[in-house]
This record gives structure tokens, sequence and C-alpha cells, in this order.
């Protein structure tokens, strides 16, 4: 019994040094995490926080930001998911995206749509994956994996429309010689809006996204025209069509202002009856384009075309249409009109107000309200603020305007100094100048510096008191 | 030495400055610039002037000026250079031990003195008070 007691025992100690081990070794081993620098992608930064670093508020910060500017790319990508639109190649260096998540370039250089090989990507198995990893690592909340990816249903629709898109191109396209980039059906809404801000001289035309666009070989009035001009039985196509349309961001299109839904329904569907027509392609856009310009031009029927009578405000005189962004005339903005400068200054005055109010209002509650003039302070900063806005215009019955004055050793109000005052003015025409001149000269002389003088006139001894 | 300080020539600049300096001490030095002591006195307030910027503007009254002669009259300015004090377009008194307690004359010693008489009518205004008291002597006496 008794060997039997230390046999049974053993193990059992064993175990637990075992154990003990075990605990040992993980808490070095949290300790080693602990101490380990690790990189933040999204702070950008070497860090030794651990887990915690995510809960920082300047993580969560970045991550936001990084979230919500991955957020914008895949709402481009998802334009184009819905509405596939071929891709010029020589635009196709132009569009690529950084995905963050897979640390990897996604260039459009081998896709015929425009964002193909984006949305190929954002609906990979990888991107998911690498996205997870990224939500798990940094935070963020799983819930959002999808909407930073396309699911492969949205992925299968796409190729569905992609394929119909070619093979309606292919069959549109026969016995044209050159390369085949029928733009879809949605390169139309793409050039009315392109159009319509044009017309409009919305700024945006100069917002970033414009910059990374391909330069403007035509003027979209040219691009229209030949839109416009496909409503007539001979039509002719030309790569300047795309010029237009892949740059477009769905951010645009989707503002309610510019693209009127009906409208565009009722051209497309104008469009599309015409599109078995005829369907001319050339290779040289160029001229085609121009001729189309001519004829529309000649035509001169803007409210007549069919499918346009809605929107007539795209036709416009050839003077107008002079005096736009594109034939150097100053901005309206600049345009110095009355109402303009008096609703700007309004406007920087309200601004004033808004921004200045508070922080003065905060101001004078530190200060005491008992200190000098502050009724007086409080009434005058009101008045400069109107006075700023021009209300009121000040200096008006303020010729005879003094400030409060106390004179020397003057017991009582400090207005009757002013009473004083008002009586010597009176006095003095009467008087005149000389003996004020007289007054002006006498330095002040006290009772003791008299006494001195007199003293020291008098006698030596100066020296007691 | 005047250049480097807003100089008023006219009643309405000396107004619009009273009544436009809020929360803060005006210091009005009524003299002329070819005036020997109003130079020191000048070199002393323009080189004081971003010192006590935060609660001080500085200006200088030139008396000869007609326009500024009912200035001249209304605050008694029989000494130059003088300067006067003002606290929300109320006149500031200083009781620095001399016969006019309305307005400091001659020049102050260094430019400590001065900042200290701005700095001690700064606080009394604050308080509510319409008199500051501080003894330093001046240039002058």
């Amino acid at each position: 019994m008794a060997d039997q007691a230390p046999a049974r025992s053993n193990p059992n100690l064993a175990a637990n040094w075992k154990s003990s081990r075990g605990k040992k070794e993980e808490e070095k081993k949290k300790v080693k995490k602990k101490d380990e620098f690790e990189f933040c992608q999204v702070c950008r930064i070497n860090h030794e926080q651990g887990r915690r670093h995510n809960y920082f508020p300047s993580h969560a910060n970045a991550l936001s930001l990084l979230f919500s500017r991955f957020h914008k790319k895949v709402v481009d990508a998802r334009f184009f998911l819905k509405n596939p639109n071929f891709i010029h190649p020589e635009h196709a260096a132009h569009n690529r995206f950084w995905c963050v998540f897979c640390d990897c370039d996604v260039d459009e250089l081998g896709s015929t749509f425009a964002s193909g090989n984006a949305i190929e990507h954002l609906a990979s198995g990888d991107h998911l994956k690498n996205l997870k990893h990224f939500l798990w690592k940094y935070g963020g909340g799983m819930d959002r994996v999808d909407s930073f990816r396309i699911t492969e249903a949205d992925l299968a629709k796409w190729e569905k429309r992609c394929e119909v898109l070619t093979h309606e191109t292919a069959i549109s396209g026969e016995g044209s010689s050159g390369p085949l980039h029928r733009p879809p059906n949605d390169i139309q809404p793409d050039c009315v809006v392109a159009k319509n801000n044009d017309k409009n001289n919305i700024n945006f035309l100069e917002s970033s996204f414009w910059n990374d666009v391909i330069p403007l070989q035509y003027s979209t009035n040219e691009n229209y025209q030949v839109y416009h001009e496909e409503m007539s039985p001979v039509a002719n196509f030309g790569p300047l069509l795309l010029a237009v349309a892949p740059p477009l961001s769905s951010e645009m299109l989707s503002d309610p202002n510019t693209l009127k839904s009906n409208d565009m329904t009722a051209y497309r569907s104008n469009q599309d009856s015409h599109h078995s027509d005829s369907r001319n392609i050339s290779s040289d856009g160029c001229i085609s384009g121009k001729s189309a310009y001519k004829n529309k031009r000649m035509a001169g029927g803007d409210s007549g075309s069919q499918g346009f009578q809605n929107l007539t405000c795209i036709s416009w005189g050839f003077e107008e249409s002079k005096r736009n962004v594109h034939s150097g005339a100053p901005p309206p903005w600049f345009e110095a009109t009355k109402d303009a400068n008096e609703s700007c200054q309004w406007d920087r005055v309200g601004m004033n107000s808004v921004v200045s109010r508070p922080s003065k209002s905060q101001k004078s509650s530190k200060l005491n309200p008992k200190r000098v003039g502050a009724a007086w302070a409080e009434r005058r900063k009101i008045e400069l603020e109107m006075e700023k806005k021009g209300e009121v215009i000040a200096n008006s019955s303020e010729v005879e305007w003094l400030p409060n004055f106390g004179r020397v050793w003057q017991s009582g109000s400090r207005k009757e100094s002013r009473k004083e005052f008002e009586k010597e003015k009176h006095k003095l025409p009467k008087d005149e100048a000389p003996s004020q001149t007289v007054i002006k000269m006498q330095p002040y002389v006290s009772k003791r510096m008299k006494r001195d003088a007199k003293e020291g006139s008098s006698g030596g001894h100066t020296e007691e008191h | 030495m005047s250049f480097l300080l807003t100089t008023l020539t006219k009643k309405r600049e000396v107004d619009s400055i009273i009544r436009e300096t809020i929360d803060k001490v005006l210091v009005l030095r009524f003299g002329r610039s070819s005036d020997a002591i109003c130079l020191q006195l000048d070199d002393i307030l323009s080189k004081s002037a971003r010192d006590v910027s935060k609660f001080a503007n500085i200006a200088l009254v030139d008396i000869d000026s007609e326009d500024i002669e009912v200035y001249v009259k209304y605050f008694d300015i029989t000494l130059i250079p003088s300067t006067v004090f003002f606290f929300n377009a109320h006149h500031m008194k200083m009781d620095s031990g001399t016969a006019d307690n309305t307005k400091w004359i001659g020049a102050f010693h260094r430019k400590q003195d001065f900042i200290d008489v701005v700095e001690a009518i700064y606080r009394g205004a604050m308080k509510g008070k319409l008199i500051a008291f501080n003894r330093i002597l001046a240039v002058a006496e």
C-alpha cells in the first residue's frame, strides 16, 4: 500500500508539472506577443499594442476612412456591374484600382468590359478570404464583408449581360472593318448627362474624377450631335463615342438632378427601334462625327427630333454654346453681378456670425460681468456686427461724441466732468485764445513744490518735515 | 518713432479707436513726434506694443492737428507727452503718486514700467475698478 501510493501520485504529479509547464509557456508566448512589434496597415505604423490597437480612436478613424475610400471604388465597380460597358484598349491603362485588402493592383489591361477585371477580382474567392482576414485583423465588423465585395450571383448576372452585349455588337457590327467598340445603350445617358453638365456649367467638370480621364478630343457638342444623328436612317459611329463613355463614374450618373430616368428610357426605347435600321460603324469617327454634327445643324430641329421632346434643354444656340468652359469663358461665379455680390456678402456675414458668435459669447461669458464698461462692450459688439453687415451707418450724430472722462481729483459722477467741459467750451469763445495758451503752457506745480521753492528762496532749512 | 504705431490726427479717428477697442486697454499718447521726451516714450511704447497686444492697444495722437484740439481740452492736456488710458470707452484713472491721476505725464523709465502700468489698469478694469494704483516714477519728474 505504501508503495502504491507514491506510484499513484507520481503520474498526477507529472501531469500537474506538465500542465504548469504548458501554462508557463503560454504565458511566455503571450508576453512575447505583447512585446512583438507588428505593422498596422491601416494606420501605417509599427506598434506593440497588440489587439488593443484596434480600439484606439486613431485606428478607428483611419479604418473608417479606408473603408469609405474603398467603398467608393466598389460603388463604381457596381455601376458597371449593372451596366456592362465596353472599354477601349486605350483607356484600359487609365483604369485600375488598388485593392487594400489583397494588397494588389487590379488593372484593366486585358479586359474588354469597363472595370471587368475589378469586378472579377471583387467577386473572387481570394478577395473574400483576404477581406475576411483584414476585417478580423483590423476590426470593422464581419457584417461589412458584403459591402466590399461582389457576390457570385451578381457576377453571373454580369457575365450574362456581357455575353448578350458582345452578341449584339457582333451582329450589328458585321461587315465593319474597324475594331468593334460599339458602345452599349447606356452610353447615351452618359453622353446626355455630360451634355447637361456642360449646359448648366456645373463645375464638377473640374472635379477629381474628371482629371484622371482621357483628354477631351472632341467637344461634347459633337459627340452629342452624333448620337442625335443616330435617329436618322444613316447612323455614323466612330471610336470617338467612347471618348466620353468610360470615364464617367456612377456618382455622376446616379445624380437624380442630372439624369432624368423617364427621358432616358423613352430615348432608349426609341433608339433601340432604330438599332436594327442601320449600323454603319466607320473607323474614322472624327469625320463622320463632324458630318453628323453639320447635318444636325442644318436640320436645326431640336424639339422636332424623335425621343428628345423632353430633353429640349440640350439644344441651344451656337452663340450661347460659345460661352462655356471649353471656349474659355469666365465661369459664372466670376461674373460680378450685384446680386451675386450681395448674396456673397450676406453669406459671408452669415458665416461670420455663425462662426464667431459662439466663440465670442464664450469669451465674454468668461470675462467678469462687472468689469468696466461691460454693458457698453456688449452693446458695442452688437453694433459693430450690425455695422459690418451694413445695416447701421454709424458716424452720424457722433461729431459731438466724447468718451467718458474723469477730471483730476473730481468727485461724483463722471458726467459732471463732461458738463464742466461743456460749460468751459461755451465760455472759451468769449475769453479768446491768449488765456487758453497761457493755461496750456502752465505746468502743474504742486503745493509741496511751491512750498519747497519758497523755502528754498527764503532760507537754507529745507531738511525738516 | 511715431511711424511704428498708428498716429491719429482726427477726432473721428480717436473716437473710432476708443469705440472699437473692446475689452482691452487703450493707450493714447498725446504729444508730438518731434519732442525729445515724446520720442523716448514712443520708443518704449513701440517696443512693448507687441508684448501687451493681448490686452492693450496703443495709438499716438498728434496734438498739433486742429481736429484733435477738442480732445486736448477735454482731457486737460497741458504737458506732453501725456498718456491717457481707456477701457471699454471708459477713462481709466491711475494713482501713481503724482498730482494728476487722470493721465501719465512724461516717459517711462523702462519698458517694464509701462507694461506694469497697463497690466495694473487692465486688472483693475476687469474687476470693475475705474482707478488703478501703481507706484513708479516718471522720467520727466
